[in-house]
């Protein structure tokens, strides 16, 4: 099962406007390490690739998207 | 995922939250131990459950250099971070609503709801996991405070990758009750290690 990132950032987005303040977003994204992990573990180069993609350069929406959640 | 088929993922998560109890820890790593998981994941996550509860079965699967207690710490860890995460919210900022994304099989309101009084869970999922998930823990429950603890749930099923995935949640979620002037503690757990760059739908 995968999980395209469009998908996690309107749905970030759509709870940011419908929960109130003081709500709090837990969530394992872009620094959940075990992605990198797992995919080096079990020789997947190109998923490897793909997050560590996510961990560096891709994660910025999400991280915005949680932060204004967090803050907001 | 196929649409009409639970998650494999959902299914392997839920069940080493269950084994998870049989690492050696002292205090155990999960402190509300999840006993739905391996039941709602089936075979072959039963009878890794059935071979677990003897001590022959434990030095054989989970020894030292098992690759599945190093999976079962991983779930455990992450597990007891998003429960502590919860516990936290309800404590410090108020939280009196948790909805939980791509719950999965995940028990967690049947863990925490006892300890949880008066907080209401949402739990969004594709269809097929949750219709799947439902019809088993009803299966399982065996008394008066596990029947409480799942009315505390009301589940919201949605598919994330259709187009308007995110509005339909946000429609269902106030059409159960949801509150949008409550605090809320949001859960999304083990997200990354399954997202990918494009839209799947």
């Amino acid at each position: 099962m995968y999980l395209s990132m469009p998908a996690i950032v309107a749905t970030v987005d759509a709870l940011s406007s419908l929960c109130p303040k003081r709500s709090v977003l837990a969530m394992t994204y872009l620094v959940d390490a075990g992605g990198i992990a797992q995919s080096a573990l079990s020789f997947a180069p190109l998923r490897l690739l793909f997050h560590i993609w996510l961990r560096f350069w891709a994660g910025e929406p999400v991280r915005h998207h949680s932060q204004r959640l967090l803050t907001k | 995922m196929r649409p009409k088929t639970t998650s494999k993922t959902a299914a392997l998560v839920a069940a080493f939250r269950t084994v998870a109890q049989f690492l050696p820890s002292s205090p155990p790593i999960v402190e509300h131990a999840d006993r739905y998981g391996a039941s709602l994941a089936g075979w072959p996550y039963t009878w890794l459950h059935y071979a677990l509860q003897h001590p022959a079965g434990r030095a054989l699967l989970m020894g030292r250099a098992s690759p599945l207690r190093a999976l079962a710490h991983r779930i455990a860890l992450r597990t007891r971070e998003f429960d502590d995460a919860l516990l936290a919210a309800v404590k410090s900022n108020g939280v009196r609503q948790v909805i939980i994304l791509g719950a999965g099989l995940d028990a967690r309101p049947m863990r925490l709801a006892p300890v949880l009084p008066g907080v209401r869970f949402f739990e969004v999922d594709h269809p097929a996991t949750q219709k799947h998930k439902v019809e088993g823990l009803l299966a399982l429950i065996t008394t008066r405070e596990e029947l409480v603890a799942l009315n505390q749930v009301n589940y919201v099923a949605v598919d994330f990758e259709q187009p308007d995935g995110a509005a339909t949640m946000s429609a269902l979620l106030v059409d159960r009750g949801f509150n949008p002037r409550v605090p809320t503690c949001v859960i999304w757990e083990g997200a990354s290690t399954i997202a990918c760059g494009v839209r799947n739908g």
